[in-house]
């Protein structure tokens, strides 16, 4: 093989290489945690903001994660709607379809072992 | 009697350590030297994505016994310089293909910022430009399995071409 032979070869290999850097495939933003800013990590190929963890929102001490006598939405059929009024009864009403009527309390907490009146 | 017994026993042994095998000073280690930059395309993940790898410098060096030479161990330090940086080292086995043909096989180890490891493979052709200096050029595939910078059921590969310096010391 002579000298202009290999050196051809090698061309074509650096050729290669530099096509495949620059046009084929799906590009990539990372593959390792490393190609990312610091504050930021490596998922499906792009460097994206870290998930935050599971409580970090509505942990105010209340284990349903609201604050009664206040409305929330609960469309996701897994909240709660609360809407009480004073003096007049109060509603629990859960997209699940449980509902707890009552009146003459003032406390405005439901109790299901509360008879109502 | 036994003065004479003691001298027989001193003088075999002593017979024994002038004539013993020296096999020792017929070897003698072969020591080369060399640094390479290399740079090409890497790949993996779910996505099978493909992207441009990073640049990397090789210094390194190479020992071999002159009664097989074709046998060469191989060791070096690794610098990532672009687009990020990184460092680490390899061992390596390789086997002399002839002449200018030297193929090896090893594992290698990014260790800062973040760890990375995995085995590599390569082939290089060593051109002649003097009696004991080679440019050496060739391709290399690497595969990183392991590390606390890869996400998780990710198997890193990364396919370069490198080119650099050997000189025999």
């Amino acid at each position: 093989m002579s000298t202009s032979d290999r050196v051809r070869y090698a061309l074509l290999a650096i050729f290669l290489v530099a096509g495949a850097a620059s046009g084929c495939g799906a590009v990539s933003d990372c593959l390792r945690y490393s190609d990312c800013d610091p504050g930021l990590t490596c998922a499906y190929g792009s460097c994206v903001f870290p998930p935050q963890q599971d409580g970090a929102t509505g942990d105010d001490g209340n284990s349903l994660g609201f604050d009664p006598g206040t409305t929330a939405s609960g469309d996701s059929g897994t909240g709660f709607v609360v809407g009480g009024e004073a003096g007049s009864g109060f509603v629990v009403a859960a997209d699940s379809g449980f509902v707890v009527n009552g009146s003459g309390s003032d406390a405005g907490i439901a109790d299901t072992d509360a008879p109502a009146e | 009697m036994t003065g004479r017994r003691t001298f027989a026993l001193v003088l075999l042994a002593a017979c024994a350590w002038g004539t013993r095998p020296d096999v020792a000073h017929a070897q003698q280690y072969l020591i080369g030297g060399s640094i390479a930059a290399s740079s090409g395309v890497e790949g993996g993940g779910s996505q099978n994505a493909l992207a441009r790898t990073r640049t990397r410098l090789r210094i390194g060096g190479d020992v071999r016994i002159d009664e097989s030479p074709d046998d060469i161990f191989e060791f070096a330090a690794i610098a990532e310089v672009e687009p990020r940086s990184g460092f680490g080292a390899d061992i390596r086995y390789a086997r002399a293909a002839g002449d200018r043909f030297v193929v090896d096989v090893g594992l290698l180890g990014i260790v800062a910022p973040a760890s990375l490891y995995g085995a590599c493979a390569s082939f290089n052709y060593r051109l002649p430009i003097s009696k004991r200096t080679q440019i050496i050029v060739g391709p290399e595939a690497d595969f990183f399995f392991l590390g606390s910078d890869l996400p998780d059921g990710t198997v890193l590969w990364e396919l370069r071409l490198q080119g650099g310096l050997r000189v025999d010391l």
